[in-house]
């Protein structure tokens, strides 16, 4: 009986919790905390030549690739 | 070959460019998996309905996920999360269907190496991964640059330096990537989950408030 009688009070606590969490932090933010503030906005303005540094990014010559993929092949 | 314009995913604003349209999509999907698989010494196929199924998930995923209750709570996803819901429905969807070695090996002379069985073990996991950080680092720059912009003259040259060094950054150590692939491809990630390893590898660079 008196288990069932803390059951029920920690429910109301969560509930509580809950309540004043939500009341604390407004739907909005929360999602934007999680979410961010959507895409950043204007331009880069890169370079020929940093587009070029980035561009290599892409095929990258990586040191250790083939050490590291073979290790996981192993 | 499509020029490198057309798919080069550090182009401005190319995220908005290719979910507004499925075809401009698609294209800079197979040149990024034809320019990586290149890299490994592959030529690829890829299915294109595959692709387009994988366009439809991410534009409703998004659409689904900016959607608040009333108008003021909408907010728009950031490239974090854009770029790992598409990562998630890449390497879910396995748009990479044939792989064939360019060239091909000679038999009796010439074998497939380790990296190149590696590669079509992985090389779809490989491709969303790379994808998905290449996005973000794109707009990781763009939105150093719009700070630059607004910055007082004091902290531009420290926001320059840290600009450049952005600029040279290579996301991912060879072992942080194989062991992402790897996990991609034999758990089940969400995209919540690879929203935070992308952001985890840019945050020495994050500017908001702590």
């Amino acid at each position: 009986m008196s288990g069932d009688l803390d059951i029920e009070v920690k429910n109301i606590l969560i509930t509580d919790d809950a309540a004043r969490i939500k009341q604390q932090l407004p739907i909005e933010k929360r999602r934007a905390r999680y979410s961010g503030n959507g895409l950043p906005k204007g331009s880069a303005n890169l370079t020929e030549e940093e587009l070029q540094t980035l561009g290599n990014c892409m095929s990258p010559k990586r040191p250790g690739y083939i050490e590291a993929i073979k290790s996981v092949l192993k | 070959m499509l020029p490198f314009k057309d798919y080069n995913l550090y182009q401005d604003d190319i995220i908005e460019k290719i979910i507004t349209d499925e075809k401009v999509f698609k294209r800079c999907m197979i040149g990024n998996y034809h320019l990586i698989a290149s890299n490994f010494g592959y030529d690829v196929n890829l299915s294109d309905d595959r692709l387009g199924e994988a366009w439809i998930h991410w534009k409703d995923d998004l659409d689904r996920v900016n959607l608040g209750s009333t108008p003021e709570e909408t907010v728009e996803l950031d490239h974090f999360k854009q770029a790992s819901f598409l990562c998630f429905w890449l390497r879910r969807l396995i748009p990479l269907g044939h792989m064939f070695l360019n060239p091909e090996p000679t038999p009796g002379v010439s074998e497939i190496s380790e990296t190149q069985k590696w590669f079509a073990m992985y090389g779809n996991e490989l491709c969303a991964t790379r994808i998905g950080v290449f996005l973000c680092h794109g707009y990781e720059i763009k939105k150093l640059q719009s700070i630059i912009n607004e910055a007082n003259e004091n902290h531009v040259q420290e926001l320059k330096t840290r600009r450049r060094a952005l600029i040279n950054l290579q996301p991912m150590s060879s072992r942080l990537e194989i062991d992402m692939v790897t996990n991609l491809k034999h758990k089940n990630n969400s995209p919540h989950s690879i929203n935070l390893i992308f952001r985890a590898l840019f945050s020495q660079f994050d500017t908001e408030t702590r």
